[in-house]
């Protein structure tokens, strides 16, 4: 369920590291909670962002989630994808339905973030 | 003391929509930390119009100045949903929810303020209804109950309700409701025909809240409220 190459947060988004690019989403719990998103707002190319910081908001059903970012760093890519079809999020959480790329300013955040049975087990799934 | 079965409850009279939203943000931290349990603001607001996430300016029907020669206030917020009025007469509850565990999907956070109002109405011998992909609550004579919600890190909702009893029908002329071009707006005085006074509808609301959320109501007054929120920001900085 959980891709064990993934590293999450209990805010339910994961981070999957390339270098030192790391690519952020929700995970298939988090899309769960929401049920079927109907908008996506991304943030800009080359904003700076702070651990915690919002990285992008999500709405379903007269909810709107703020998406806090599990790492600091700046934003190389957002997924416009999710601009036409907000659901992918829901269909393929953990691979197209991705938000943002981000290269990474403080690796050792990643110490912190939790491997995929931890998050398994914070879910109770 | 469980926190789990607590929750404060605050009639906060007729405010500023950004002095309940101010609160309302230092709430949701405290919440966060929990400092605080649950807790439910009961208010009504000086006439204004708010916008959810989505920016749909398209259903402001009038000009900024128009609104301005109105005495009505604009706000762009943080929750779901589309444009929405809000004004004397109209009943607005923030509940500030930790959704965790009671309520693992959205939908179930949804269902249970939906229900609030519904038995409400139900008190006054009324039937009110859900739509499929529409929250919010609608009687045969039209919508008479809004929902617009958001939610920090996953974990805590608020932004809330808002409840027809009194307001001033026209101001919803100057928008398109919840996005929806003609929808029709009713509220608990014109269908009864009478006017009901929104004291009576906030002791019903927080009766069904406790029943609803399992929960043993705590009231606080605002300076209280307010005190609790210095205390735990002496510098004012709350935000992460």
């Amino acid at each position: 369920m959980y891709p064990s190459e993934l590293k999450y947060v209990d805010s339910h988004q994961w981070v999957k590291l390339d270098g030192d690019i790391g690519t952020i989403g929700i995970t298939h719990y988090g899309q769960k909670q929401l049920g079927e998103i109907i908008f996506v707002e991304l943030p800009p190319v080359g904003k700076a962002i702070q651990q915690k910081d919002l990285l992008a908001v999500v709405e379903s059903s007269k909810a709107a989630y703020d998406v806090p970012s599990p790492l600091s760093g700046e934003i190389t890519q957002a997924n416009s994808q999710l601009e036409e079809d907000p659901s992918l999020i829901n269909r393929d959480p953990h691979g197209e339905g991705w938000i943002v790329k981000i290269r990474v300013s403080s690796p050792e955040e990643l110490q912190g973030l939790l491997n995929a049975q931890d998050y398994q087990k914070l879910t109770g799934e | 003391m469980d926190e789990e079965n607590r929750c404060l409850v605050s009639d906060l009279g007729r405010v500023r929509y950004e002095e309940a939203w101010e609160l309302q943000k230092q709430l949701v931290e405290l919440r966060l930390r929990n400092i605080i349990p649950d807790t439910l603001l009961l208010l009504e607001h000086f006439p204004v119009i708010t916008c959810g996430r989505q920016k749909n300016w398209k259903n402001i029907l009038v000009s900024q100045e128009d609104l301005q020669k109105e005495g009505i206030q604009f706000f762009l917020t943080e929750r779901g949903g589309d444009v929405t009025y809000h004004g004397p007469g109209q009943l607005v509850g923030y509940p500030i929810v930790r959704l965790a565990n009671r309520y693992p999907k959205l939908r179930d956070y949804l269902n249970v303020l939906e229900q609030l109002i519904i038995e409400v109405l139900a008190d006054y011998q009324l039937k009110g209804e859900r739509r499929t992909g529409h929250p919010g609550i609608w009687t045969k004579q039209g919508k008479i109950a809004f929902l617009g919600i958001a939610v920090r890190d996953f974990k805590v909702a608020y932004h809330g309700f808002a409840f027809n009893i009194n307001p001033r029908m026209k101001d919803f002329k100057l928008i398109n409701p919840c996005g929806m071009r003609d929808l029709k707006v009713t509220s608990l005085s014109q269908i009864v025909k009478k006017k009901i006074e929104i004291e009576k509808v906030k002791v019903k609301i927080k009766h069904y809240f406790s029943q609803l959320f399992g929960a043993k109501i705590q009231g606080i007054d605002l300076p209280a409220l307010r005190h609790l929120v210095d205390r735990s920001f002496p510098n004012g900085h709350y935000e992460n």
